[in-house]
């Protein structure tokens, strides 16, 4: 990747979308340092990242991924839970944030005691959400959560997902390949192609002013 | 290198020591005994004669060979034991240049000073070796003396391997008495056999062999003084307490070949204990009162004592093993290069057979727990490691990310996800490494560690099935019992559906 210089608007969402190895998830990777740069730098809350106090620094930032990356030998609470108790978290403080983000994604309390084998792709892929929010973390990181689920599966998460923005208002990086979602969840469109920017604003911006023909054809996916 | 053996010894140690510290005794004795009838025999008349006396002893008999029976005593492992004039000149004092022809009792005091060690005065009996032949035919033919053999080149002769081969056999006997045979070899215990169906006339023994009455065999006379003596005397450091040293003493002269050959027979044709054969003749010997009750150690006495000195030895070396494999798995599983480097290394010391690595401890570390325990730690570590590093090494990349981008600390990481997630896997590695313990650790028993190797080590020398049996099977089925407990715990820390079988 090279020359990428990019904003990421406080408190609204911003879509990476591009086409699988146009390094969208290597740049939410280096947002969170998992990938460091070779040259040039992240600043995050008004700072340049120090890469000796990542671990407290990514409680700030909520992450889920493709495929889900929920502990199997968790159970659901577990998974949901585990970073507020690492940090100490009081029992009922815990329970209060948990019922709180659960009940945001509408996720059934008869699941919380079993594990993630058991839990159908949308359900999995909601306590992922839930466990990128727990902390209340002013940024949410949030690589292709959506891409494993069926089309109804997936409509019904996405309303899910505009309400939890509304409720809960944040900054949040959302990395996929499907144009369709970038528009309807994204405020920000940025469309990466071989680990360059084409083009980037807000939604609507690039919706009517597509500024090449790269650009035009992914938007053509999505009216077809 | 040497700071890590330093660690590493000092770590068994203490786990030893604290073991230890209960049945720590001021004025015990302890007595050994070679992998022999005849010493096991003498290393009980020894031990009931002292604790006749009210002595506390510990018995630690079947040592191996006289390279670690030695060792043994000048480590302090053993206080006392039977030894063989012979062996003591020619394996003991292998260093020492002096004519080893016709050593006195003096001679021998001098020469073993040195070395902090003394002999007490023989047993009399000469264990060495000698010519066999069937009473009739030295009847008949009136051959009594060695030297008598020249005379009929007719008799059909075969001597053991060893006989044949040594420096003090064959091959000088003939040229000492100017025999003019061509013997081939047998194994020595066809031998007999063999006299029996008149295969064979004449054969090596040893001249207190058990078995010469039960064939009707005698030995002819080493008219010419050609074999070199083996009396039997007990061997000591020099600090052996001087009361029972006296007490010892009694024993001077009182068993000559002939009673040493029926004692031997008691054990081998008769079946009796050595407990037993020792008791009726310290008795008979009024060395110890008739009414005396004689405690015989129960074969259940027996095994608890083992089988709580192999699980000693199994877990000391497992504990260590865990710890210092996991650690080590957790340090180098990053890098999939030293962790083939490393696993690789481990490999090698599992192809070393058990035997031989027990026996290349003995140098490092001496006999008896430490070295028997640290060869046992070196062979959990390879299951132990290899299924660890495995294990942390195939985790979901995914999962490991995760574990990091939202938020954990590394310890954390290692903790709450690696760990759990390799758990299955570390556990079958684990429960593998005790299995081979379990087994292994019966060899133990060659280098003075004792545990469910005694039996078997004892029914090897004595071509004893039941004896062995009696180490074998407890060890199976502490082997059985361990794979039963591993199971159980798996079920009580691995959630069903990451169970390794699933």
């Amino acid at each position: 990747m090279k020359d990428i210089t990019l904003n990421i608007a406080v408190n609204e969402t911003t879509a990476l979308v591009g086409e699988s190895g146009s390094g969208k998830t290597t740049l939410l990777q280096i947002a969170n340092g998992l990938v460091r740069p070779s040259s040039g730098w992240v600043e995050l809350f008004g700072t340049k990242i120090d890469y000796g106090q990542l671990a407290s620094l990514r409680k700030k930032m909520g992450y889920a991924v493709q495929g889900v990356g929920l502990f199997p030998h968790m159970t659901v609470y577990e998974n949901i839970t585990i970073m507020a108790t690492l940090d100490g978290w009081e029992k009922d403080k815990i329970a209060t944030r948990a019922n709180y983000v659960i009940d945001l994604v509408d996720l059934k309390k008869n699941l919380l005691t079993r594990y993630p084998l058991n839990l159908s792709g949308g359900q999995q892929q909601r306590v992922s959400l839930c466990r990128a929010m727990m902390l209340n973390p002013p940024l949410l990181l949030l690589d292709e959560p959506f891409s494993a689920l069926d089309p109804i599966t997936k409509g019904y998460i996405h309303d899910q997902f505009s309400k939890l923005q509304k409720a809960e208002r944040r900054s949040i990086l959302l990395v996929t390949h499907d144009m369709e979602e970038a528009i309807k969840l994204a405020d920000n469109i940025v469309i990466l192609k071989n680990g360059q920017i084409i083009q980037q604003g807000k939604t609507d911006h690039i919706v009517n002013h597509p500024m090449n023909d790269y650009v035009k054809n992914l938007l053509i996916k999505v009216t077809s | 290198m040497t700071s890590i053996k330093q660690i590493f010894l000092a770590m068994v140690s203490v786990f030893v020591l604290f073991i230890n510290l209960a049945n720590a005794a001021d004025d015990k004795i302890i007595i050994g005994s070679k992998m022999q009838n005849e010493s096991y025999i003498l290393a009980e008349i020894m031990a009931q004669l002292l604790e006749s006396h009210h002595y506390n002893i510990e018995r630690k008999y079947g040592f191996g060979g006289t390279f670690l029976i030695y060792n043994a005593l000048i480590s302090n492992e053993i206080d006392i034991y039977p030894e063989y004039t012979g062996t003591i000149s020619e394996v003991i004092l292998r260093d020492i240049t002096i004519d080893k022809s016709d050593l006195s009792i003096e001679d021998y005091h001098a020469a073993l000073a040195p070395k902090g060690l003394k002999i007490f005065n023989p047993f009399g009996f000469n264990n060495s070796y000698a010519i066999a032949l069937k009473k009739t035919l030295s009847d008949e033919q009136n051959i009594r003396n060695i030297s008598h053999l020249k005379f009929h080149p007719d008799l059909l002769v075969s001597f053991s391997h060893e006989f044949l081969n040594r420096s003090d056999g064959w091959l000088q006997l003939k040229n000492a008495y100017g025999l003019d045979f061509s013997p081939p070899g047998i194994q020595h215990g066809l031998a007999y056999k063999a006299i029996e169906e008149g295969a064979i006339n004449i054969t090596d023994a040893y001249s207190t062999d058990g078995d010469l009455e039960r064939y009707g065999l005698i030995l002819l006379k080493d008219d010419l003084d050609f074999f070199p003596k083996y009396y039997g005397v007990p061997l000591s450091r020099m600090n052996f307490p001087k009361r029972a040293a006296q007490i010892l003493e009694q024993l001077e002269n009182l068993i000559d070949d002939q009673k040493m050959r029926q004692l031997n027979a008691k054990v081998i044709i008769d079946q009796q204990t050595f407990a037993a054969v020792a008791n009726e003749f310290l008795k008979q010997n009024k060395l110890i009162s008739d009414d005396l009750m004689f405690v015989q150690q129960t074969m259940f006495d027996r095994l608890v004592k083992n089988t709580i000195t192999h699980i000693k030895l199994t877990l000391t070396a497992l504990g260590l093993g865990c710890f210092i494999g996991l650690i080590l798995a957790f340090l180098i599983f990053r890098s999939a290069r030293i962790s083939r480097s490393v696993i690789y290394a481990t490999g090698l010391m599992q192809t070393i057979p058990s035997i031989a690595l027990l026996a290349l401890m003995i140098p490092l570390f001496g006999i008896g727990e430490i070295p028997a325990i640290t060869a046992l730690f070196l062979y959990s570590l390879l299951p132990i490691l290899r299924s660890a590093v495995t294990a942390l090494s195939t985790i979901d990349p995914i999962l490991s990310n995760v574990s990091k981008a939202i938020g954990m600390t590394k310890f954390q990481q290692l903790r709450y996800v690696l760990f759990p997630l390799a758990l299955p896997n570390i556990l079958a590695g684990i429960k593998t490494a005790a299995v081979i313990c379990i087994g292994t650790a019966t060899l133990a028993a060659f280098i003075g560690a004792g545990g469910l190797g005694e039996p078997i080590v004892t029914g090897l020398a004595l071509n004893d099935t039941s004896l062995i049996l009696q180490g074998a099977i407890p060890a199976a089925c502490l082997a059985i019992i361990v794979e039963l407990l591993f199971e159980l715990l798996e079920k009580y820390v691995i959630p069903e559906h990451m169970r390794a079988n699933v």
